[in-house]
């Protein structure tokens, strides 16, 4: 795939996505061995480039490169590819590893002059967290053009002068942007779920009656309020602060897990369970045992459900603030501030009522 | 519907003396954030500054102050714990 022109390598590629590029795409979205989905750094092209074709610079991330090559349809271009270490152009600007140095060091390592006749190099408009173009003009001579924020956008980026309008240099994050990142926020939820699933396997088997099934699904639903539709439907719930928007997801799991305890089935239940026979083989319905039997650890476990829920949806939520395209680093530790001692306050009480209540069944009734 | 942030906490502040209305900053801020107006360079919608660095990198007259950062929950609470160095 290499074609040497005086002792350079230069890899070839295509604009094609094959079906293997479309497999890893889905594996990393699911956070599957995200971390070594990479590129080998170096000069590819696409097309015919000559002296006179643009170099577009890449991060070394399969799926960044990928994006770029899929844009350059039709069109003659080098892509120098930087060592980012597998990371994404955005955040491998924000880890340094796109960087200034970055550039100018793979420029001579490749030796790029060799190919081209120009000072050229067009850099993905997010890379400029890490990249300053009057710092490689001044110690390269290359001139770097910001293009834009998505590779898709290239091809009008070129029509209009190698210009970005207004739109092509905004970050969005709208639905499309959100759904495409639920799969790993779920992924990473899952493991939280599966704990909750083992502990609920455990007490069963022990035949501890400390959570039963509904408790596991009210516990677990509130990672998937905030993994699966906080993300989805981020712009509707109220509140800027993530952890806000999480706790009201969760407060309202909370209400419907309530409203389920609540169930007419429920409530029959206790009814047919406070029936009793006297010695004289008369029915009587006990209502000492209709409240006792449920009542109190109903209350125990609704308010357990208020203190656990919306703090584990609130604080999931919060995590979803690194994948976001527009949360500040002030903005994220002013949150905290608030959402941390909030979430280790009410997870204890809501543990201790959790006791309390078990106490409760097991003792006293 | 434009998504944003926390209401007046980004540190963003840009030195009016030093700012000759290049326009560099408008170009690669990725939120819309600054705008030219009477050949200066304003600040006209801090609370979608997501603090990325990306004006204060490529200024050439040093007129942009920002303390940069991720804003990433995780990223913060790692480096709370190895004191350093953030992951996401």
């Amino acid at each position: 795939m290499s074609k040497n022109t005086s002792g350079l390598t230069v890899y070839k590629t295509d604009k094609k996505l094959t079906f293997r590029d479309t497999l890893g795409l889905w594996r990393v979205r699911l956070g599957i061995k995200r971390n070594s989905y990479k590129v080998k750094p170096g000069i590819y092209c696409t097309g015919n480039p000559n002296r006179d074709s643009l170099v577009f610079v890449s991060a070394n991330y399969k799926l960044s490169f990928d994006n770029l090559r899929s844009s350059l349809d039709g069109i003659d271009a080098w892509i120098l590819v930087l060592d980012t270490k597998g990371v994404n152009v955005w955040c491998a600007a924000g880890k340094g590893t796109f960087s200034t140095e970055e550039i100018i060091n793979k420029l001579s390592e490749f030796k790029v002059e060799q190919l081209i006749s120009h000072k050229k190099l067009v850099v993905p408009q997010l890379a400029a967290t890490g990249v300053s173009a009057h710092d490689v003009l001044k110690l390269s001579g290359y001139r770097v053009i910001f293009g834009p924020v998505r590779a898709q956008d290239i091809g009008c980026f070129l029509n209009n002068g190698m210009k970005s309008t207004k739109e092509m240099r905004a970050v969005n994050f709208g639905v499309k942007d959100r759904a495409v990142l639920i799969p790993l926020e779920f992924v990473g939820a899952l493991k939280y779920i599966l704990a909750i699933i083992a502990a609920f396997i455990i007490f069963k088997y022990t035949k501890v009656d400390f959570i039963n099934l509904r408790d596991t699904v009210a516990f677990s639903g509130a990672f998937v309020m905030a993994s699966i539709i906080v993300p989805l439907f981020l712009p509707w719930i109220p509140g800027r602060a993530f952890s806000l928007k999480g706790f009201f997801a969760g407060i309202i799991w909370m209400l419907a897990m309530t409203a389920w305890n609540l169930s007419p089935g429920s409530i029959i239940q206790n009814g047919i369970n406070s029936v009793s026979t006297d010695t004289t083989g008369t029915y009587y319905f006990n209502l000492l045992k209709f409240f006792s039997g449920n009542w109190l650890p109903f209350l125990l476990l609704t308010l357990a459900y208020l203190m656990i829920i919306p703090a584990i949806s609130a604080f999931f939520a919060l995590n979803f603030t690194g994948s976001s395209t527009y949360t500040s680093l002030s903005g994220v530790k002013k949150e905290m501030k608030v959402a941390l001692p909030y979430f280790i306050t009410a997870l204890c009480l809501g543990a201790v009522l959790l006791i309390i209540r078990f106490l409760v069944k097991t003792y006293i009734m | 519907m434009k998504l944003k942030y926390l209401r007046n906490v980004a540190s963003l502040n840009i030195n009016c003396c030093k700012c000759t209305g290049c326009g560099v900053c408008v170009d690669v801020c990725p939120h819309d954030v600054i705008g030219i107006m009477g050949k200066k360079a304003n600040i006209i919608d801090l609370d979608s500054c997501m603090e990325c660095g990306a004006c204060l990198k490529n200024c050439p007259f040093e007129a942009i102050s920002v303390s940069k950062g991720v804003g990433c929950a995780i990223a913060v609470l790692n480096s709370r714990n190895n004191n350093g160095e953030c992951c996401c």
